[in-house]
């Protein structure tokens, strides 16, 4: 007993490992390009809501959903430190480095979590707090503890949670949601698949050897190639819906026509690809996939400026 | 951080406390964002109330 007590105080003497880290770990923690892609999506699903917002509410609002989603990479980062440890691709994360601690991105992960849905029910709305705390469920139980090491599917439905952050934006301006947002998450709900199949091509041998059930590795390239196709034509209709449905004009239908064409033929140039190009177009249209995002976004954003 | 590196009665090198320190700054600063956030939507809101209540 007296053994056991004297190790826990020898413990206690030694630097907390929750002090361990720098700053620049702890906002890497938060997987700033990826917040940066929240952020902006969950901008336009604001500014494109109806009525107006104090730029002090939606600044506020902006920072809470930018939170959230560091909060829920976090999370993702502590439970797959195993298998970012075994990935050339994130293998340095602060985790797997062991420049972060276990623990202390699991309490950051859900001190973040718990204060940006807390601040978002009290200073903007119950419907986005809601949402945003569904949100971090989503990406952190559902699809990084379940999904993820279980299904090729991991990443077709936990694309969800990438997909909210407009509707959250939507709801934080109008407390409220209609079909536009609704739009604006299948856009990026069905753009994630091609997204990311494109990725786990060219890291194929990563996923295998950490054990991660991506579709290449499940189902081979060949599968992966046409499914990306598929998703791709899918994705080309999808986005044209805000024009079909009237919620956007000539400008945004005319660009996103430009920016389709050209990820469809990317897509299609990748599925008769031999072996020697296949890596360098998967690398291609994964670049560009996140480039076409930012710039829907920014059509839809355009169009209804100049509407 | 170097092996080399004294450390204190408590096991702290001078780096993993130069950390702390940055960490604890940073932190300073995100709870008087915080708290700032928070007050300024609380007068919005209330001007809000009051423009409201007086129509």
């Amino acid at each position: 007993m007296s053994q056991i007590k004297n190790e826990t105080l020898n413990q206690a003497q030694e630097p907390a490992s929750l002090d361990a880290g720098s700053a620049a770990d702890y906002i890497a923690l938060m997987k700033p390009r990826v917040m940066s892609l929240v952020v902006f999506t969950g901008l336009i699903g604001m500014v494109m809501a109806p009525g107006t917002m104090h730029p002090i509410m939606a600044i506020s609002a902006i920072v809470l959903i930018a939170v959230g989603a560091g909060a829920s990479a976090a999370l993702n980062m502590w439970y797959d430190a195993d298998i970012d440890a075994v990935m050339s691709r994130t293998q340095d994360r602060p985790v797997p480095s062991g420049r972060v601690d276990g623990d202390a991105a699991l309490s950051f992960g859900l001190w973040m979590s718990g204060l940006s849905v807390l601040s978002m029910a009290v200073l903007i709305n119950y419907l986005s707090a809601a949402l945003l705390a569904f949100t971090i469920f989503f990406y952190a139980v559902v699809y990084t503890m379940y999904l993820k090491r279980r299904t090729a599917q991991n990443i077709v439905i936990g694309g969800a949670a990438g997909a909210l952050p407009p509707v959250i934006g939507w709801a934080a301006a109008s407390n409220s949601v209609s079909l536009e947002p609704l739009i604006f998450f299948a856009i990026i709900f069905i753009w994630t698949p091609p997204h990311f199949w494109a990725l786990a091509l060219v890291k194929n041998e990563d996923y295998k050897t950490a054990n991660v059930p991506m579709l290449p590795v499940t189902a081979g390239t060949a599968t992966t190639l046409n499914q990306i196709v598929a998703y791709s034509v899918v994705l080309i209709g999808v986005v044209m819906l805000p024009y079909i449905l009237g919620f956007s004009g000539m400008l945004y239908a005319a660009g996103a026509a430009v920016l389709n064409l050209i990820f469809i033929s990317l897509a299609v140039l990748l599925r008769f690809a031999d072996d020697t190009q296949r890596n360098r177009l998967a690398t291609m249209l994964f670049a560009y996939s996140i480039f076409y995002l930012f710039l829907i976004f920014t059509l839809l954003l355009a169009d209804r400026l100049v509407g | 951080m170097s092996d080399n590196e004294q450390k204190d009665a408590n096991g702290w090198t001078p780096t993993l406390l130069k950390q702390r320190r940055r960490r604890a700054a940073i932190m300073g600063i995100a709870l008087a964002i915080m708290v700032t956030m928070f007050f300024l939507v609380t007068v919005v809101r209330l001007s809000a109330n009051i423009a409201a209540s007086g129509q």
